[in-house]
């Protein structure tokens, strides 16, 4: 297990570097003087001649890559067009995105796995059509045009729930209220995702030989598919898991726009529309670190899981 | 369970398996009928121009947010312009945007994919981290670095979505070349002098095409929806070009008055995608050698 | 005469498939006494892991069954589900070919063989400890204390092998059904597992169907042998029998390709292959199967399906012409 985990985090640190670079790379892509970019804007000469001083725009590349990441990694990522910290508004906005995340990931998961074993168990017969059906369904629909429609019949037509906006957990029922429909709607394209993997996973365990050997010790069915298949089946699915957090992130951005949520995700749209240069560096930054981050984790989880890692 | 082979030239073996190939797939009516409407919105998205009742631009300050009338079969928009029209003019943009998107990653993708396949050791491990990094950045991440260096576009739009399908074809093209690099011919072929260019190429790539068919279909509808995704969020096509995303843009200050705005290209976005979907699940199980129907 | 512990009567098997029917075993009849050690033989694609799995009704939904299994009396294929679960891990066992993958690599090995006695015994956790470490020593596994904790992924392959058989001994079945169990495991470590299942046989008195394509198994361990073909049972004696008066020209031809490097005179002579294929199953045989790769093939066999006959006391063959030479 050990070793598994020191070449994770390898990769990922490997995988960080490389990102940043191209983070980097891609700031100084934008055509037009990296100074007023990188200023907000800001075209007067002296707060140009400060950034470039900040940001050693003078000195060749490497070091200037060397500095940026020292700064970021102190947590200085610079201010916006409105002489905001961007460290300051990344971290204020974060944790509303983490917890539609986390209510979308719960949905999905409480969906998507039960679904995905009983198609499996049931293969070939109607409640397998029908819930790979409603997978397929829900894999094919845009789901920021499910959330529009559900607005529409939610919150216009029948007044249940509220339309768009945020309200803090200290209010626990009222940021229910306004978190449902957008975890419902993140959640859902998640699950049907997670439904098909599971029911791929499932199937292939059911296949294997030690299934035919639980039959044939004269196992319940139940206990056959609930004990043997499920908890192999699972334990691949959570390799899988990692890579659709990035689906989440671009998922949540979308969510967090039709709903009204001052999210991670919206700021990052507002950025690009602001042409908010250091702002955008700043997003894209932290959503790649963070992604990297959530798979280490991810890897631990599997590690830990995984007997075969554990004990080598 | 050994079943003897009742064929004995060697032409026949490939014949008959496409003929059991076809059977196969005309057995599952889900995959005939996605083809068929996989080949509607492709020809629609070809012959908007003909096909559509009026033009992409045309207004009819007369009838503003019209319901749905002989005139205008699915209504107008706010602007008077006929819905029916912008849905068929708005295919070409998904269409487009889909198979472009998509070929993009194939190209770039099978080959990288191959090669770290076939060469394995520390190539493979380059390309590994490499594919990491691109995974690192989620398609619309990487449409809002791309928007913000060179301004949001259609052509934007196929960059970031196929940049993004790229991570998906290497590990594919990867994991059938650890297969396939195993079979006879490829010894063979060392010892009759081939190349390393040629096997790969020549040999094993044309051995991969079903499954690279099978992941194209499924990576297709995911990037209509993506386009319709980064066109909503402005940074995509941008209107007045007419394309779903852009239509669901415009019908969202129009959603209590007049939500059909909204439901009409939603349900095209629906449609082509499932379609797709559902061929690429149809394929996927004809090509499956485990399943017995 | 006590009544057979296992009497198979016209056992059909047939396979629902893409291209039609594969009928993989067609009406086979066998009996196997209390005690008894019966090898069933044949190349791959004969039928004989099929009609193992047959028996419980181990084989997948395509399957088509036909026939009775009378166990105890009992008809196997017609109980219900939940007292077939009864009769499976109790009463018949089941020990598989590939010990790497017919055990759970996520569950230790103590808690699988555990499972069996706690369904089956009712024993608690304890208990089930305790006998699954008795039963380890009884497969001679070394140090079993710390192997009840291990993961298969942790043994090697002899070792798992012989977990299978522990895991298939634990509620003193009947009938333990081996289908090949040592064709995956290296020829020093085969010799060892088949020491195991003499000294089952003798101490335990458990009756065994072993299975497997490779006749020096047979010879070694077998009181009775059945040799199959294309789904039917070609030939039917004890062991000593079949091995000095062989009668069916395909257990001739087995025989035959046996390697025996070491004999003296002849010892050079060349490998006997049977020339032919296996014939195709998607039809059910209106000829002799065999009658393709025979030197004894006339218009009788070509034209009929020979029946069981008795040509020498207690030994069976299905065959128009009989005989050693």
């Amino acid at each position: 297990m050990g070793g598994f985990l020191i070449r994770r985090t390898g990769a990922a640190l490997v995988v960080l570097v490389l990102a940043s670079m191209l983070v980097f790379l891609g700031v100084r892509a934008i055509p037009g003087d990296p100074a007023i970019a990188l200023g907000a804007e800001n075209r007067d000469p002296a707060v140009l001649a400060a950034v470039r001083h900040k940001y050693m725009l003078d000195r060749p590349l490497p070091v200037q890559y060397a500095h940026w990441i020292s700064l970021a990694i102190r947590g200085d990522l610079g201010v916006d067009q409105r002489q905001l910290s961007v460290a300051h508004t990344i971290v204020t906005r974060l944790p509303i995105t983490l917890e539609l995340a986390l209510l979308s990931i719960f949905v999905a998961t409480l969906v998507g796995i039960p679904a995905g074993v009983i198609a499996a168990v049931r293969r070939g017969k109607p409640s397998d059509y029908a819930a790979t059906a409603v997978a397929l369904v829900g894999l094919s629909v845009p789901h920021f045009w499910l959330g529009l429609l559900m607005i529409v019949w939610f919150a216009v037509d029948l007044h249940w729930l509220p339309a768009s906006g945020y309200v803090t957990m200290q209010h626990p029922l009222a940021n229910l209220e306004h978190m449902l429909m957008p975890s419902l709607v993140l959640g859902a394209g998640f699950a049907a995702v997670l439904m098909r993997q599971m029911r791929s996973s499932m199937l292939a365990s059911l296949g294997a030989d030690y299934v035919r050997t639980a039959r044939a010790k004269g196992l319940s069915e139940l206990r056959v598919v609930g004990r043997h298949a499920l908890r192999n089946s699972l334990i691949t699915i959570t390799t899988v898991m990692g890579l659709q957090l990035g689906a989440l992130i671009s998922g949540a951005v979308i969510t967090e726009t039709i709903f009204g949520i001052a999210g991670f995700g919206r700021l990052t749209i507002d950025a690009v529309n602001q042409r908010d240069y250091t702002l955008i560096q700043g997003v894209v930054l932290v959503a790649a670190v963070g992604y990297v981050v959530a798979n280490l984790l991810v890897d631990v989880v599997y590690s830990l899981l995984n007997p075969r890692i554990r004990i080598g | 369970m050994s079943v003897a082979a009742e064929t004995t030239s060697p032409a026949d073996p490939r014949a008959r398996r496409r003929r059991l190939l076809r059977k196969r797939f005309l057995r599952r009516p889900m995959a005939v009928g996605g083809l068929l409407v996989v080949a509607v919105f492709v020809v629609v998205a070809i012959f908007a121009p003909w096909l559509a009742p009026y033009g992409a631009g045309a207004t009819d300050f007369n009838s503003l947010l019209a319901h749905p009338s002989s005139k205008h079969l699915l209504g107008t928009d706010e602007l008077g312009r006929d819905v029916l029209s912008r849905v068929f003019w708005g295919a070409r943009a998904s269409m487009q945007v889909g198979f472009l998107s998509t070929m993009l990653a194939m190209v770039i993708a099978v080959p990288v994919g191959m090669v770290a396949g076939y060469y394995r050791g520390w190539v493979d491990t380059v390309i590994a981290r490499l594919t990491d990094v691109l995974l690192a950045f989620p398609f619309l991440i990487l449409a809002v670095g791309l928007a913000a260096i060179l301004g949001p576009s259609l052509l934007n739009a196929t960059l970031a979505l196929g940049v993004g399908a790229v991570p998906g074809f290497v590990r594919i093209a990867r994991g059938e070349m650890l297969a396939l690099r195993e079979e006879d011919y490829v010894p063979a072929a060392i010892v009759n002098g081939a190349n390393d260019a040629t096997i790969i190429f020549r040999h094993i790539l044309p051995n991969m095409t079903s499954t690279l068919l099978v992941q194209a279909t499924v990576t297709i509808p995911g990037a209509i929806v993506g386009e319709a995704v980064l066109s909503f969020l402005g940074l995509g096509v941008q209107p007045p070009t007419p394309s779903w995303g852009v239509m669901l843009q415009d019908a969202q200050s129009y959603l209590a008055q007049a939500p059909r705005l909204a439901i009409f290209p939603g349900l095209a976005i629906v449609f082509a995608a499932l379609a797709f979907n559902v061929l690429g699940d149809g394929l996927r199980d004809v090509l499956d050698p485990r399943t017995t129907r | 005469m006590t009544p057979p512990l296992l009497e198979v009567e016209d056992l059909s098997v047939r396979f629902d498939t893409d291209d039609g029917f594969v009928h993989a075993v067609d009406r086979l009849s066998f009996t196997l006494d209390t005690g008894e050690v019966l090898g069933i033989v044949g190349e791959s694609g004969c039928g004989k892991s099929v009609t193992s799995m047959a028996l419980v009704r181990l084989l997948p939904e395509t399957a088509v069954v036909g026939g009775r299994v009378l166990f105890d009396g009992v008809d196997l294929l017609g109980l219900s589900s939940r007292r077939l679960r009864q009769v499976r891990g109790r009463q018949i066992s089941y020990v598989f070919q590939e010990p790497m993958t017919s055990l759970n690599p996520v569950f230790t090995v103590g808690y699988q063989i555990g499972e069996v006695l706690r369904r089956h015994l009712g024993l608690s956790r304890a208990a089930a400890r305790d006998r699954a470490l008795e039963l380890l020593r009884l497969v001679r596994i070394p140090a079993p204390e710390r192997r009840l904790d291990d993961y298969p992924h942790q043994l090697s392959g002899g070792m798992r092998q012989r977990v299978m058989i522990a895991m298939a001994l634990a509620c003193d079945p009947k009938v333990l059904v081996a289908d090949e169990p040592t064709t995956a495991l290296d020829v020093t470590i085969q010799a060892g597992i088949l020491d195991l299942m003499r000294d089952i046989r003798e101490r335990l008195g458990t009756a065994i169907i072993l299975i497997t394509h490779n006749l020096g198994v047979v010879a070694d361990v077998a009181d009775r042998v059945l040799v199959m073909y294309a789904g039917r049972k070609a030939e039917e004696s004890g062991v000593d029998d079949l091995f000095a008066h062989p009668q069916h020209p395909y257990t001739i031809g087995l025989l035959g390709a046996i390697p025996r490097p070491y004999e003296g005179e002849g010892a050079r002579r060349r490998l006997q292959e049977i020339p032919g294929r296996v014939p195709s199953l998607r039809v059910l045989p209106t000829a002799c199967a065999f009658a393709d790769r025979c030197s004894r093939a006339d218009e009788l066999s070509r034209t009929q399906v020979p029946e069981l006959r008795e040509v020498r006391p207690r030994h069976f063959v299905a065959c128009f012409h009989p005989g050693e030479t």
